[in-house]
């Protein structure tokens, strides 16, 4: 016969082929069980648990089992009772419940305790029916052992019969009044605390005894279950929060164990916040264990977590007494577990203010770089010593005391995204000063574009377009971002960066005027590198574009040789794109070839209408009407009228194929001057206007479907041409020449719909003013929430970066302070004087540079054709 | 309460698996395999603290762990403990195996696992801590296996 031991060296031996020997030991073993020796029988069951630790069923020997727990010989009893807690059901609970009552009532109370272990595992419910009133009756034994393990079998007792509680409970409720012995004393405190846990407001009763329990006690253990218990009790007896604060505050300063104070803080911060005084003392300590100077320079990893957990509960309720210890959850960053390093990331996301947003993100920017700088220095010092044992030294001791590369970097993306977000969150409400968020985002624009490029090109955009006193600003720095923008061959970030890099570019085309002349060149040739070649299609359209509307708008302000050279660069670069497989990025580039033949200043005029700010909500809120079918649109018609003239086809030709650009005399008609016209488009002669924008017939029928386009598309019409409110679009779109005007002005709000339809996620509207004839009050989008601008709280007070003095934007230039959110009384006040006086001065503005009628507004506020990718599209 | 104490060497193989509620042979592993998992995956610098769902039939547990040479010493509890207690806990778990074996290693596991039980009955009970003084785990330990063998 082979013994448990044999059984172990056994299949150590048999490496490789455990099972098969295992099966044999398990045969072996059960014909053991069988035996009629009881020694025999108690090896074969304890071979058979030690199988089942491995993953070997032995429920089979249950009935073996029950045998061995009536053994006489407590040695048979004690492995007995440890293999029932295995493989009994409720077979064997039914054969062995007699077994059990009379190892319970054993005048022995070894015997009684491995019985009562055994019981609190393997009861049933009629087991625990049957033998609670003798377990109940362990209570009072003189032995506080067997009390001990007669209190927590009872629990598990009642777990299974939950109706025992009627007697289980009082006799409870009598050891905790009564009991002298500690761990007893601890047992029913820990019975009760889960009990409480269950039901607490069953349990109020209970708070005399315990309130006398944590004044008394000196046993952590218990206090830590006491201080649990009287938390959970908390929110149930409004009354109890102030009795503790006492009694916890003393604990807090007297206890030198880590686990009852944080019991404590745990209980402070999560059932009695409002008890200010315990919270302070709370978050000094918690200061303590994160900052890093208290433990000799080391944090203790799980203090430091715990101390982090319970500070960011603290931090939803009182933001500003965890930003009293930003410094140490900034240092908490650098920490060397990655679990750390998030949550206290987490804890700072929830305390950016419009006071400090600026500190933090100075701090997690100066964090970001720093650890780009150790990454490099390592990676260097790795090539550097390419002794390959060196490195492989040097990765291992990286990975078992620092973050691995990939969490490196996971964290870096979480702290970038951190910035970009709290910074923009709620409609730029923390933002008082729009150039620093400029800075700020081209600045991770430069160094992280991979990882958010898309995010910050939204903002970037957003905040250029809502913000005009910040424009030239951001010109100036999408040129530096543009001209040391590095792009990574890296898939995702590749799509990230090109993002960012065609909003760059749509930036310095739409505010070309902007750019310094002297960087004119620089831009130009930057916009169109070979390099751009290799990005997205929409990236290169947009370049192409950016590079036409910068040439032209620095037309009359660079030298005729800096323009010369910037045209004959574009020019020559062309070709590439001319011949690109996409057909947006050709028609682009074609276009651009022919328009560059044309009078800079004339091409000037086409981007000339301003872009301005209006809520995406807003053109919903125009209705359809007029009689325009939009339907059925023109296109076989158009064509049709097309192939009638030869000069249209020769249009048609050119939209259709590139080829025919190179016809100079063609694009010289293009812009023949038959007839001025007082709108932008005035050069435009109507008859080739109407051919010239004979692809927005392609487009036309997708309009329709946006109901707000095709509203702006009518009052257009309207309004441009000044007379018929009904004129339908396909008379618009007729032959007629007398509707030229007209016909140039709807496909400039076209394309207006377009741009809107495309950003109307970010509250950025370019569209016309066409709206403020029928409301006027919302001219400029106030009293839509979606607006900047008539949001109080978030309407920037700009300061100009570059020459250290302020911009002070319109508003803020009567009432300085109003920025300054520090009397929250007069909040409203401001609010409101500040909403007036930014609607009188915007009109006062129109009317002053205008200086037109408001009738002919429309058109010079249409949405500018700066980017055609989608008129042209198809 | 203490759902389950699970000891694992560094190469997966159990030494002790107990647990206090109901689960089968199979399940039993699954849940030891995904502890050891877990455990395997953490820096000996990282927190001794881990929740998450370990495959128990209360989802909202948490493993609390400690690295000792070979062996891992987990403890899964649910919200009603501790983390910093159980910590205490299982180093006197250690500490009176530790005792009772004159300084225990792996191979005093595997070839008692049975005593290596023993001992955590008297610290736990039914998934409830039943006694924290090592002295009184060990004279209690002491005083069985005397017991034992007067009958025996």
């Amino acid at each position: 016969m082979k013994t448990l031991p044999d059984l172990i060296k056994g299949i150590r031996a048999h490496r490789g082929s455990e099972e098969e020997y295992i099966g044999k030991a398990i045969q072996e073993a059960k014909d053991e069980i069988r035996s009629l020796s009881i020694d025999e029988k108690c090896t074969g069951i304890q071979k058979l648990w030690y199988l089942q630790m491995l993953g070997y069923d032995m429920e089979f020997a249950g009935f073996h089992v029950v045998e061995l727990i009536s053994s006489t010989q407590f040695r048979h009893k004690r492995i007995g009772y440890l293999a029932s807690s295995f493989c009994f059901t409720d077979d064997f609970c039914i054969l062995s419940t007699a077994q059990f009552r009379k190892d319970i009532t054993s005048r022995n109370q070894y015997e009684c305790g491995v019985a009562l272990s055994a019981l609190a595992s393997v009861a049933n419910a009629d087991m625990s029916q049957a033998l609670m009133e003798d377990v109940l009756g362990l209570f009072n034994s003189s032995r506080p052992y067997i009390r001990k393990k007669a209190v927590l079998t009872a629990y598990r007792l009642l777990l299974k019969d939950t109706e025992a509680i009627r007697t289980v409970f009082p006799a409870l409720k009598r050891r905790l009044d009564a009991e002298t012995d500690p761990s007893v004393l601890h047992s029913v405190v820990n019975v009760l605390t889960e009990l409480v846990l269950k039901e607490p407001k069953n349990f109020l009763g209970l708070v005399p005894s315990l309130f006398t329990i944590l004044n008394h006690s000196s046993s952590n253990w218990t206090l830590i279950k006491v201080v649990r218990l009287l938390g959970v009790l908390c929110d149930h007896e409004p009354r109890l929060p102030g009795k503790l604060e006492g009694p916890l505050t003393q604990h807090l300063q007297n206890t030198a164990a880590k686990s009852l104070t944080f019991e404590i803080i745990n209980v402070a911060v999560t059932h009695m916040l409002g008890n200010k005084s315990l919270l302070k003392i709370c978050t000094e300590r918690l200061a303590e264990f994160i900052s890093p100077s208290s433990s000799g320079g080391k944090r203790d990893a799980n203090l430091c977590y715990l101390s982090l957990d319970a500070l960011s509960k603290i931090a939803a309720k009182y933001p500003r007494v965890a930003a009293a210890h930003n410094a140490a959850l900034l240092a908490c960053l650098t920490d060397d577990v990655y679990l750390i390093r998030i949550k206290a990331l987490d804890i700072i996301s929830s305390l950016f203010t419009r006071k400090n947003i600026k500190d933090i993100v100075a701090r997690l920017l100066q964090f970001v770089d720093e650890t780009k700088m150790k990454d490099e220095t390592a990676a260097e010092s790795d090539t550097a010593t390419e002794g390959k044992k060196k490195k492989e030294k040097s990765k291992k001791k990286r990975k078992k005391h620092g973050l691995t590369s990939e969490e490196e970097r996971a964290f870096k993306c979480k702290v970038v995204d951190c910035v970009v977000s709290n910074s923009c969150k709620e409609n730029y409400n923390l933002i008082t000063d729009f150039a620093w968020l400029i800075e700020i985002l081209t600045k991770l624009g430069a160094t992280h574009s991979s990882i958010t490029g898309s995010t910050i090109a939204t903002h970037l955009r957003d905040v250029a377009v809502r913000v005009p006193e910040v424009q030239s600003y951001a010109v100036e720095l999408s040129v530096s971002l543009l001209t040391s923008s590095r792009l990574s061959s890296d898939a995702v970030s590749f799509t990230e960066s090109a993002t960012l890099f065609s909003v760059t570019a749509w930036l310095l085309g739409e505010y070309a005027n902007e750019i310094d002349s002297a960087l004119v060149f620089d831009v130009v040739s930057v916009l169109m590198s070979q390099c751009i070649l290799s990005l997205p299609t929409h990236t290169q359209a947009a370049c192409v574009n950016a590079a036409l509307k910068v040439c032209s708008r620095q037309a009359s302000k660079v030298t005729s040789d800096v323009l010369d050279d910037c045209i004959k660069m574009i020019r020559s670069r062309l070709s590439f794109f001319v011949s690109s497989a996409s057909s947006r990025v050709q028609e682009r580039a074609v276009l651009v070839d022919v328009l560059l033949n044309e009078d800079l200043a004339t091409v000037d005029d086409l981007f000339a209408p301003e872009l301005v700010p209006v809520s995406s909500k807003k053109q919903k809120k125009v209705k359809l009407g007029g009689e325009g079918n939009f339907e059925d649109l023109i296109v076989p018609i158009e064509l049709q009228d097309w192939e009638g003239t030869g000069k249209e086809k020769e249009a048609a030709d050119f939209f259709g194929h590139a080829k025919t650009t190179k016809d100079p005399a063609f694009a010289d008609d293009v812009f023949d001057d038959e007839e001025p016209q007082d709108n932008r488009v005035k050069k435009t002669s109507g008859k080739r206007s109407d051919d010239i924008f004979m692809l927005d017939d392609d487009i036309v029928p997708e309009v329709p479907k946006q109901p707000s386009g095709g509203d702006a598309f009518d009052l257009e019409f309207d309004i441009g041409g000044g007379e018929t409110k009904q004129t339908s679009p396909s008379q618009a779109f007729g032959r007629n020449n007398s509707k030229a005007k007209q016909l140039s002005q709807a496909r400039v709000t076209i394309r207006g719909i377009e741009e809107e339809d495309e950003e109307s996620e970010e509250d950025v509207g370019r569209s016309s003013h066409a709206h403020s004839k029928t409301e006027p009050d919302d001219l400029f989008g106030f009293g839509d929430e979606g607006d900047l601008f008539t949001d109080s709280e978030a309407q920037p007070k700009v300061t100009e970066h570059k020459h250290h003095d302020e911009i002070v934007s319109p508003i803020a230039k009567d009432e300085d302070d109003i920025f300054g959110f520090d009397e929250p009384a007069d909040f409203e006040e401001q609010k409101q004087k500040k909403k007036h006086k930014h609607r009188k001065h915007r009109k006062h503005r129109h009317k002053t540079e205008e200086d037109e009628p408001v009738k002919t507004e429309p058109v010079k506020a249409a949405p500018k054709k700066d980017e055609f990718d989608d008129l042209f599209d198809f | 309460m203490i759902e389950a104490v699970i000891v694992v060497n560094n190469h997966g193989l159990p030494r002790l698996l107990r647990f206090y509620e109901d689960y089968t042979t199979a399940e039993q592993q699954k849940v030891m395999g995904r502890v050891y998992e877990i455990l395997t995956k953490r820096k000996d610098t990282s927190c001794n603290f881990l929740s998450g769902d370990v495959g128990l039939k209360n989802p909202n547990t948490r493993v609390i762990f400690r690295h000792y040479a070979t062996l891992y010493f987990a403890f899964v509890i649910d919200e009603s403990e501790s983390p910093l207690a159980i910590m205490d806990l299982i180093h006197i778990y250690v500490e009176a195996l530790d005792l009772a074996f004159q300084s225990v290693c792996e191979l005093d596991l595997i070839f008692n696992a049975d005593k290596a039980n023993f001992i955590l009955d008297e610290v736990l009970c039914g998934g409830l801590e039943a006694e924290t003084d090592i002295k009184q785990v060990t004279s209690v330990y002491e005083a069985m296996n005397l017991h034992e063998k007067g009958k025996g």
